[in-house]
């Protein structure tokens, strides 16, 4: 029971805003569906009214207010039921299920992507980006229009909120991985639901009062939401780039810039580290120092130290050595580095690619 | 039996080819509707005895919509 606690509270504090930075494209996604078809149900009203006031029965201006509750609900009920169903898999199947860094990058930039031809979609750049566009199978859109005949569409959110499954933030990786440790399908499940239901209200919060802003502006908002997901698909496809070690990504051009600066001064709560014996602390909002420099020619020790740590830093990446470890949140771990040639510089990572640092070899 | 494409301007995501489609439980004589957003396109199989083309074509302006022979 104290566990299922510990894993609402933890979705309800750094859970749920760590997935919406990672997951806020989609349902912002889902959003922009559901807004596009009601700004059309509220063309179509305004010129059968239009025609109504020529013939002269009505003079009033109808107005259609989108209603945003319902969908941001379903995206969230569609995560919550994904969520849980994965919880179970992972409780029974163990770590069968667990995706490795260069897969979670791949799925990061093919996000991202996803995300930048949707707003290029909508600036209405060029028809090709329509194709970024999901359209759901015609037997589905039939047999939902003949099921709601008021023509409304929530196949979206439905959708793209069971897609979420396949990214999770570092948080919710950690509770995976907890969900594994269960070895039980049913409390698996059980747990991954306790830790989405703990997310789910900061997501609704944020995602409709976003909406409800933008609602007012109408067709202003669709831009707005374009320049979001715009911003999202770079954050998500950089994201990709880091967690593969990738020199190209824009996190690890400012690492490399800074690593040019003189040493920078560590946490002074870690020991000293030695060149051979690296000491790295990894935080809630990161890690420290950003910038390592070890010895060449020789076998290092890098030990992790974290302290009330509760982030995604928690899940530690070195993509070109193939190292995954999970910290303890409090304590120290050790990672054991074969010895590099002067000048070799090692990038290491948050499994989803938002903090970063690097171990620069010297002679 | 007639079947015909349609270029249609005005389509802005998936959902508004689903409400072109819904054209074809309003007016009789229409077998099917498919509209794409993607191609920005209707094919339309319809009884010309029921309904015109025209008739088409301006339930599809009535639901904001501009369509014309591919």
């Amino acid at each position: 029971m104290n566990q299922l606690i510990v894993a609402f509270f933890t979705g309800l504090t750094t859970g749920g805003l760590s997935c919406l930075a990672v997951q806020g494209g989609l349902l912002a996604s889902s959003l922009e569906q559901q807004l596009e078809q009601q700004l059309d149900q509220q063309i179509e009203q305004e010129i059968a009214a239009r025609r109504t006031r020529r013939s002269g029965k009505n003079r009033n201006r109808i107005l259609v207010h989108p209603k945003l509750a319902l969908p941001i609900l379903l995206f969230l009920v569609a995560k919550l039921v994904g969520y849980t169903f994965l919880g179970f898999l992972l409780g029974a199947l163990g770590s069968v299920l667990q995706l490795n860094a260069t897969t979670r990058a791949i799925l990061l930039i093919a996000i991202g992507i996803f995300m930048v031809g949707n707003a290029l979609r909508m600036f209405n750049v060029h028809p090709i980006f329509r194709y970024f566009s999901i359209e759901p199978p015609k037997f589905i859109t039939r047999y939902i229009r003949r099921k709601a005949k008021n023509g409304k569409s929530f196949f979206a959110p439905l959708l793209l909120g069971a897609l979420t499954v396949f990214i999770p933030c570092g948080v919710t990786q950690a509770m995976m991985a907890v969900a594994i440790g269960t070895g039980s399908a049913i409390q698996g499940a059980v747990l991954m639901f306790a830790f989405i239901l703990g997310t789910s209200p900061v997501f609704f919060v944020v995602a409709y009062l976003a909406m409800k802003l933008g609602s007012r502006l109408e067709k202003w908002f669709m831009r707005f939401v374009a320049v979001v997901l715009l911003i999202l698909g770079l954050v998500s496809v950089n994201s990709g780039l880091t967690l593969m070690g990738s020199p190209l990504s824009v996190t690890n051009m400012i690492q490399a810039a800074k690593a040019a600066q003189p040493v920078q001064a560590s946490d002074s709560s870690l020991p000293q580290s030695d060149g051979t014996t690296l000491y790295l602390s990894a935080g809630n909002s990161g890690y420290s120092p950003q910038v390592l420099h070890a010895q060449a020619s020789t076998p290092i020790t890098l030990n992790l130290v974290t302290n009330q740590t509760y982030s995604c830093s928690r899940s530690f990446v070195i993509p070109s050595l193939g190292v995954e470890k999970l910290l303890p949140s409090s304590g120290t771990a050790s990672i054991s580095i074969p010895a590099q040639i002067a000048g070799t510089i090692i990038r290491f990572s948050c499994s989803m690619g938002m903090y970063t640092g690097e171990i620069v070899f010297d002679k | 039996m007639l079947k015909k494409t349609y270029h249609v301007d005005g389509m802005h995501c998936s959902n508004c080819a689903m409400n072109i489609e819904g054209i074809e439980d309003d007016l009789p004589g229409i077998k099917q509707i498919s509209a794409s957003y993607q191609r920005g396109q209707m094919m339309v199989e319809f009884n010309e005895a029921l309904v015109s083309e025209n008739q088409i074509l301006a339930a599809v302006e009535t639901r904001g919509y501009r369509a014309f022979p591919a």
